[in-house]
């Protein structure tokens, strides 16, 4: 089951990734109908790769709304490969690969 | 004597059924936050108490129905050297929502956030020439951190 879904589409020199990650994002902060805590599970850190080279980093919180989206712009061409990854607070790792369209 | 024993083990015990009441009721507070993510948060602080107003775009909407999700835009692709962008949220329980370090990208965020109230957003960009801030206070008429 995809539970990550990657677009990279080359515009003028740069490249639109768009990714959409499919999690709770439980901030461990809200409560249930039985009054207990559901318990803290949400994506803590992201990588963005560019054949291979780090483009872009990111620490999120729980604040970041449940299936999380995201947008970056990194120059490049057609071609390139885009690599993204993120780690959630129980070390789950989602990864996904694709060329740029 | 025995009545001294008696006093003396149920101290223990009381102190080991607070001890693992204390004990249960940390994890949850203690991995509300890793240390990476604390650290990135009085960065950022620190970045917010001496910045500037900057010329970038700050996208958000101005009446948020749901809280849950409100989508934020930060474009200051235009600004130069920029090492890292903080989205910044005042009235949340964890002000800091995300920390974005830009290596080889440009500086352009799009992402989606939670609110749990009426509050001030700010976007802060650091550069190689210092922190830049921008404002934007989004109203909320439905939270989304629960609580």
């Amino acid at each position: 089951m995809a539970k990550i879904k990657l677009k990279a589409k080359s515009r003028a020199g740069f490249i639109t990734v768009r990714v959409l990650i499919k999690h709770p994002m439980e901030s461990g902060n809200r409560k249930d109908k039985s009054g207990k805590i559901v318990p803290e599970n949400h994506i803590t850190n992201l990588i963005l790769k560019k054949n291979n080279r780090l483009a872009a980093k990111a620490a999120i919180g729980g604040s970041i709304s449940e299936n999380p989206f995201f947008q970056f712009k990194i120059p490049g061409v057609k071609g390139d490969e885009i690599h993204f990854e993120s780690i959630d607070n129980l070390g789950k790792t989602l990864q996904i690969s694709k060329v740029s369209k | 004597m025995n009545r001294r024993l008696f006093l003396k083990q149920s101290i223990a015990i009381t102190s080991v059924a607070t001890a693992v009441s204390f004990g249960l009721l940390t994890p949850i507070k203690a991995f509300a936050n890793t240390s990476e993510f604390k650290e990135l948060s009085k960065k950022t602080q620190r970045q917010l108490s001496n910045a500037q107003e900057g010329e970038f775009i700050l996208k958000a909407p101005e009446i948020a129905e749901n809280g849950a999700m409100v989508p934020i835009t930060i474009d200051a692709s235009h600004m130069p050297a920029v090492k890292n962008i903080a989205i910044y949220v005042h009235n949340n329980k964890v002000p800091l929502s995300a920390y974005f370090e830009i290596l080889e990208a440009s500086a352009f965020i799009t992402t989606r956030i939670k609110m749990a109230e009426t509050s001030v957003v700010t976007a802060v960009v650091g550069t190689a020439s210092g922190s830049f801030i921008r404002n934007k206070t989004v109203k909320v008429t439905l939270g989304g951190c629960g609580g």
